[in-house]
């Protein structure tokens, strides 16, 4: 099959949400791609701006296609391949109007996986296009991962939830995708925090703080992170503060005046 | 262009380093001010001549050091004069030189004194270099960047086509102006390349000066382009030499707390640019680095939660480029947001300008933690409610969430009491009944101890010296004899 007819059979089976065969068909065209020398913008770019406006919407039909398929991995590479496209000069090929919603899709993936450092150089990058972060925030999509990140940072857990929870807000139906993921994500974040602050916490609030339903998922938590629960309150075994070890060994405090009189004499 | 002159000003501040000048020419006297510089600069390749065959870079340092006060009075004529006293007329390299003077190579300049004798063999590559440099000191002073920046591919060449160590310093600084150039014509992508290939050169050279030099200007090109990952990369995988010279440390250490503060490691971060400040040389020419040095250690300093000491912005060379700072740490250190957004207001474009701007946003979530700080510092125990109503937040789920994660970012020493709904502080430890005093003492003496043998190590004998001494000293020699005599008599038994 050429590329022409796959392209198009690509786009009519993206439309009618039909992820399964996308994805049968993106292999195929993506080895079409690279014989062609189209997969990656060629450096005269001004010779072939049609075709690359076309590559590069294949490529973001892909992207779509692997989130939607929960493929992340694949969804980072379509990424990473879209890169080049979106940092062309200005004025080369018209600018995507889906750059800024898979960007901020990759970003959520970046809050996910709790890698905050590449979500700061993420979001440093777009000062190539001459946004900065409060900028972004008037944007649409990118608002999304830039609040939840604020909530993250600040431990604002609750409003995580609040925005995950009530799923009709986001602008596009691929944010969706992400609730479980991220959720999760943060629970454990929470379970940390927790760890740390409390001594001891009564399940039916650990629960509520957790953001978890039954019980079950409660004990579940309380197993992977080696607390105790006794009659209904969860005890957090922290380790003991170090600093707290008086002076007993004497021995080292003579064995480093000595080194510190060798020095001396030597120096001497 | 607002972003253009504060690449100018960087520039300067990082040239300022470059040179570690100490002396600006107040007032050159300007009767022969050109004939002045004329002599000083031929005395160089004589210098330059000697380094190069003793292999001590000495000499080298030393013309770099009498360059700076000279530097402003070069004039294309003194070059081209200079240029024909050390290349013969039939050097391919003499050609392009005067080309990029904008001289005419084939006419003969008309020489007035006489003892200006042509000469008959090629200057050693050192001097070859080192004339490539001046014409681009030249060039960029004048700001010809266009110029030099076509200049700057014959540079290339000619370094290519030299494998010598002694040229290791002059190299470091022809690479300086050529990435310089680059940078001012906005051609930061293309040169990638050839730094990649210089620093790969050195690498294997062992060529310290230029490998720093070399990883520094990477550095910085990437995070121009604000290529964060790639420069995290290039610090990943390549080993900044220790003993590059001073100027380039600090530049290194900069971009390093630059791409650790972007990834919210501001522990790392704030220790690089405490070490980029304090290896940069503390005299009024590297005033613009050290300005830009001290904004980024305030933000974070603020970013981790500390307020800078007040003396910082009292700094009489520094005190006006930090005003939008002292605001921006005003409104952190009252935790009041609506302060905080005027300022944004009012000193956004500055910030931007400085490439702060981003860094500056991420405070508005420290006012928070600062207020929890504070809190903890005046109250032992305090409900989450008032919390909540002090900070303005939503509700008291909030409340305890935030608590909880200051208390695990190490901001406070606290703990929750879910069920009275309080946050009580933890006692103050007694540090001196621990051992961390003790360890922090030996550590420190442990730092002097090696610093003064780091001096002893460093410190320069004349080369051959003791060799020539040894001959000198039959008895020596003689006792010496005896020993090996009497080594190898033991041996037999």
């Amino acid at each position: 099959m050429s590329l022409e007819q796959l392209t198009t059979e690509l786009t009519s089976h993206f439309n009618r949400d039909d992820y399964e065969t996308c994805a049968k068909l993106l292999t195929p065209i993506r080895i079409e791609l690279i014989k062609n020398g189209l997969l990656v913008p060629s450096p005269d770019y001004r010779l072939n701006s049609n075709d690359m406006v076309i590559t590069r919407s294949i490529l973001e039909i892909g992207a779509l296609v692997s989130i939607n398929t929960h493929n992340m991995k694949e969804f980072s590479n379509y990424i990473t391949l879209l890169r080049p496209f979106y940092i062309l000069p200005q004025g080369t090929i018209p600018e995507s109007s889906n750059r800024n919603k898979l960007l901020s899709l990759y970003l959520l993936l970046l809050l996910t996986q709790g890698d905050l450092a590449l979500f700061h150089i993420e979001l440093e990058k777009f000062q190539n296009f001459g946004k900065s972060v409060d900028e972004l925030e008037g944007d649409e999509f990118l608002s999304i991962p830039i609040k939840f990140e604020k909530w993250i940072i600040d431990g604002d857990f609750n409003k995580v939830y609040e925005a995950l929870s009530s799923k009709h807000k986001f602008p596009c139906k691929e944010f969706n995708l992400f609730e479980t993921d991220l959720l999760n994500s943060i629970r454990l974040n929470i379970a940390e925090n927790l760890e740390s602050a409390y001594t001891s916490l009564p399940l039916e609030n650990l629960k509520m703080l957790l953001f978890v339903e039954t019980s079950k998922e409660a004990t579940e938590f309380i197993d992977s992170f080696g607390w105790t629960s006794v009659n209904g309150v969860v005890y957090f075994n922290k380790k003991q503060n170090e600093l707290e070890e008086e002076i007993t060994d004497e021995k080292q405090i003579i064995k480093n005046a000595l080194v510190y009189a060798k020095e001396m004499e030597s120096i001497i | 262009m607002t972003t253009e002159d504060n690449k100018v000003k960087d520039a300067k501040a990082a040239e300022a380093v470059v040179d570690g000048a100490t002396a600006k020419a107040d007032k050159p006297e300007l009767e022969n001010e050109t004939v002045d510089a004329l002599e000083t600069l031929k005395e160089f390749p004589a210098l330059i001549e000697r380094s190069a065959q003793n292999f001590d870079p000495r000499y080298i340092l030393k013309v770099f050091r009498e360059l700076t006060p000279v530097r402003k009075e070069i004039t294309s004529d003194t070059l081209v004069s200079l240029i024909e006293s050390v290349y013969p007329p039939t050097n391919s390299h003499r050609a392009y030189l005067l080309e990029a003077l904008s001289a005419d190579p084939s006419a003969e300049m008309d020489t007035e004194d006489d003892d200006n004798q042509v000469p008959k063999r090629n200057p050693i590559p050192e001097v070859d270099i080192f004339i490539h440099l001046l014409v681009q000191i030249y060039l960029h002073d004048k700001k010809q960047f266009k110029k030099l920046h076509s200049f700057n591919k014959l540079c290339i060449t000619a370094l290519r086509s030299y494998d010598r160590r002694t040229l290791d310093y002059i190299q470091a600084k022809v690479w300086y102006y050529i990435f310089r150039s680059s940078e001012l014509t906005h051609d930061l992508i293309t040169i990638r390349a050839d730094l990649m290939r210089a620093l790969r050169t050195a690498t294997l050279r062992h060529d310290s000066e230029t490998r720093a030099s070399t990883i520094s200007l990477l550095l910085r090109d990437y995070l121009l382009t604000n290529d964060i990952n790639q420069a995290y990369n290039l610090v990943e995988k390549t080993e900044f030499p220790e003993n590059a010279s001073n100027s380039v440390v600090a530049r290194y250490y900069y971009y390093l707390a630059r791409i650790q503060a972007i990834q919210l490691d501001y522990s790392s971060a704030s220790e690089c640019v405490i070490a980029a400040a304090r290896k940069c040389s503390q005299t009024k020419s590297a005033r613009g680095f050290l300005q830009t040095v001290t904004k980024l250690h305030i933000l974070i300093q603020l970013l981790t939660g500390e307020i800078p000491d007040l003396t910082t912005f009292r700094d009489p060379l520094l005190e006006t480029s930090l005003l939008p700072y002292l605001a921006v740490t005003r409104a952190v250190r009252l935790g009041d947001l609506k302060l905080f957004n005027e300022t944004l207001q009012k000193y956004g474009a500055h910030l931007k300008r400085d490439d702060n701007y981003n860094l500056v946003l991420r405070l508005r979530q420290n006012v928070i933690k600062t207020g929890i700080r504070i809190i903890s510092l005046s109250y032992k125990r305090i409900s989450l409610k008032d919390i909540c109503i002090k900070l303005h937040l939503d509700s008291e789920i909030s409340a305890e969430y935030i608590v909880a994660k200051a208390i695990k970012d190490g901001v406070i020493d606290a703990s929750i009491n879910h069920k009275a709904g309080y946050m009580q502080s933890r006692e103050l430890l007694d540090v001196y009944s621990t051992r961390g005093p003790q360890a922090e003492f030996d550590r420190r003496i442990k730092f002097c101890m090696s610093l003064h043998d780091d001096s002893v190590k460093a410190m320069r004998y004349p080369m051959n010296m003791n060799r020539v001494e040894d001959k000198v000293d039959p008895e020596a020699r003689e006792r010496e004899q005896e020993l090996i005599q009497y080594l190898q008599d033991a041996d037999g038994f």
